[in-house]
């Protein structure tokens, strides 16, 4: 099995995030500044993010590593490195 | 016996406490005793911000340490109380320049930022009435509530201000001023926030206040009508102060964090008055929720009494008792909760993972603070409120049609009431008298909570006995989310209720019946909940939405919530003879 082109998981986390935050523009996103930073994003909304991810890509994300996936960047690079380590 | 009373467990005035027999009379003499163990002003007044702070530097404690602000990017400041007593002698300055007088009201829109520490403590200082807003609210909540209690100065941030006032400006003619913490002022009627402090001295002369002036101004839903203002007066402080000593055992020279944000009672009742009326260090975290962070903030601060809330400790839960384990938290004493009831299993975790037990507590908006509680000292018993702190008299009541109310015995069902007289108790909702009424019979304060009381005394939370709800810990009403929605050109009808949620407790689901024309549609669908978000923020937006063909209702028109939330759960939904639609979903 090949694992996701990055690509592909930028395009995964950017339907998750319009989901979780239907109001958010997710196209005009600054992949280097946190969620937070650029939309109206509470705990509930990231945990909500977080947990969607993991049914998404088939991941476990572990708690502690939340705040590496606090960026669009951040999101894409972890989430790389773990499918890559998965494969 | 059909009502409880806990007495005779109070330090350290337990002798002059435990007196009187009578309930009443005990209450009576019990909160007088609580009373003067406060400064006071001059003439019998009573100012909140001068116990909290002033009294302190006073007693020669002004070096302490009254706020340690860590910032969500890694800064940390510490306000020294000389400090906070200087900076919100400033503010106080500011808003009597501004022409702020006695019973205006200022609010807050803003994060956990030290400037909304200093404009709470000054406002009250300047004998105006302190409305803090979450900043998590859209711009229509914030409307609401701005144009509501008729705020002449608004404090927040240049974004919050753009994205949530700005616009609306033209619809709040009582809004004169706008303070900006990290701006300049650009426009008329919008000021720097710094630059006006600044210019001000240090020393300030507080006004006469009276222990029945009203100080605080917390705005609460119900299921009907827009949100509702529960006034507060200077007098509360008196509870504030006395409830965090019986039940977190407070004391002078510990550090307190309460994870509460300023938006909400909890946050302004326990993360600013009480803590600082004992001069204890306040920690404040502007970073939302990180559970690394929040064990690492425990250690290095050393932590002794932790107030937090059950979303929290079941996102804290979620990642087991492993993670906490790799922290000394050996400072930490005491660790309570409070918003929601919290499980068993939430009470015994904490023990395994800090060390310490969460202590649930109960409380509103509308008592001001803590009347039930596993305190400090008590026995604990996993799942349940806890009992009435001391001079506080509780019962479950049924109520009867003629106005009254009868009292039930240990283990029935029914509605939690509080005997009125204590100091907290809100003394009216802003320009709504009637609503005010409705919460009292017989001298009780009726709370809306159903609740069972067992032979120990001890009560245990069943339910609300209306249709708002709790989502993550914080009380949404249904008329502020249907009305948002309702201003959709699709929307005929919208029904919101609470849908169980693993981590906050209840999300917030609407149900929606098109108008004519429109096709319920997956496009539709994500629109819809984006519409409702612009406006309402994360705080209060529905995170789930359901097309339904009619919403059920009485034959008099009422929407039946609680049918709807016994559809989703898959509970029978009882008798359907008062219905005049059907239920069945579309999509």
């Amino acid at each position: 099995m090949n694992a996701p082109s990055q690509e592909q998981i930028r395009e995964t986390i950017l339907r998750t995030l319009s989901e979780v935050v239907p109001d958010a523009n997710a196209q005009t996103l600054n992949p280097d500044i946190s969620f937070h930073d650029q939309i109206e994003l509470d705990s509930i909304d990231f945990l909500r993010l977080m947990m969607s991810l993991e049914k998404e890509m088939n991941v476990a994300i572990f708690d502690f590593d939340y705040p590496k996936l606090s960026t669009l960047k951040g999101c894409e690079r972890y989430l790389v490195e773990r499918l890559a380590v998965k494969v | 016996m059909s009502e409880t009373t806990t007495r005779g467990e109070l330090e350290p005035d337990e002798s002059t406490l435990n007196r009187a027999n009578d309930a009443t009379a005990h209450a009576d003499s019990f909160w007088a005793a609580a009373r003067s163990e406060l400064e006071g002003l001059p003439g019998g007044g009573l100012n909140i911000a001068c116990e909290a702070v002033d009294r302190h530097v006073r007693a020669g404690r002004g070096a302490t340490v009254a706020l340690r602000w860590r910032g969500k990017n890694g800064e940390r400041r510490d306000f020294s109380y000389a400090e906070l007593a200087s900076l919100s002698n400033r503010f106080a300055h500011t808003l009597h320049q501004l022409g702020i007088s006695k019973g205006d009201r200022v609010c807050t829109l803003a994060g956990r930022i030290p400037e909304l520490y200093i404009a709470a403590l000054g406002t009250l200082k300047a004998g105006a009435v302190f409305c803090p807003l979450f900043s998590a609210f859209g711009p229509e909540p914030v409307r609401v509530r701005l144009s509501k209690s008729r705020a002449r100065v608004l404090v927040t941030t240049a974004l919050l201000y753009q994205r949530k006032v700005r616009a609306q400006r033209v619809d709040l003619p009582d809004l004169a001023h706008v303070l900006l913490t990290d701006s300049g002022g650009a426009e008329p009627g919008v000021h720097s926030f710094h630059a006006l402090l600044d210019a001000e001295s240090d020393a300030f002369t507080l006004p006469f206040t009276a222990p029945e002036d009203w100080a605080l101004l917390h705005f609460t839903s119900g299921t009907t009508g827009t949100p509702k203002g529960a006034i507060h007066v200077h007098e509360a402080i008196v509870a504030h102060r006395l409830s965090a000593r019986l039940v977190f055992a407070l004391r002078p020279g510990d550090v307190y964090w309460c994870t509460a944000d300023p938006g909400w009672v909890t946050g302004v009742s326990y993360g600013i008055i009480a803590p600082l009326a004992h001069g204890v260090t306040l920690v404040v975290d502007e970073a939302d929720f990180d559970a690394g962070r929040w064990y690492a903030l425990l250690e290095q601060e050393r932590v002794n009494v932790w107030y937090t809330a059950p979303t929290a400790i079941r996102m804290l839960m979620k990642g087991g008792t492993e993670p906490a384990r790799g922290y000394d938290l050996s400072a930490l004493r005491f660790a309570a909760s409070v918003g929601e009831p919290l499980n068993p299993e939430g009470v015994r975790w904490g023990q395994e993972a800090l060390g310490q037990p969460f202590h649930d507590t109960w409380w509103q908006t509308e008592t001001g603070a803590i009347l039930i509680a596993n305190r400090h000292g008590q026995e604990l018993r996993p799942g349940s409120m806890g009992r009435p702190l001391p001079g506080i008299t509780t019962a479950i009541v049924r109520r009867r049609p003629d106005g009254g109310i009868d009292r039930l015995d240990a283990g029935e069902e029914g509605e939690l009431a509080v005997r009125v007289g204590w100091p907290s108790l809100f003394r009216g909702y802003l320009d709504d008298a009637e609503r005010y009424q409705a919460c009292f019979a017989d001298g009780w304060y009726l709370s809306g909570d159903l609740a069972t009381r067992d032979v120990e005394g001890y009560y245990w939370f069943l339910g609300r006995d209306d249709d708002v709800i709790k989502s993550a810990g914080h009380l949404i009403g249904p008329f502020e989310v249907e009305s948002a929605l309702l201003q959709h050109p699709a929307v005929a009808e919208a029904g919101m209720i609470g849908k169980p949620d693993p981590f906050a407790g209840n999300i917030v689901k609407v149900f929606v019946a098109l108008k004519p024309g429109y096709v319920a549609s997956a496009a539709l669908h994500k629109e819809l909940l984006g519409f409702a978000r612009t406006r309402l923020g994360p705080a209060v937006a529905p995170r789930e939405l359901e097309f339904i063909a009619d919403l059920p209702k009485t034959r008099s028109g009422k929407i039946m919530r609680r049918l709807l939330r016994n559809r989703e759960l898959g509970l029978p939904l009882g008798d359907l003879a008062v219905l005049d639609t059907d239920v069945t979903p579309t999509c």
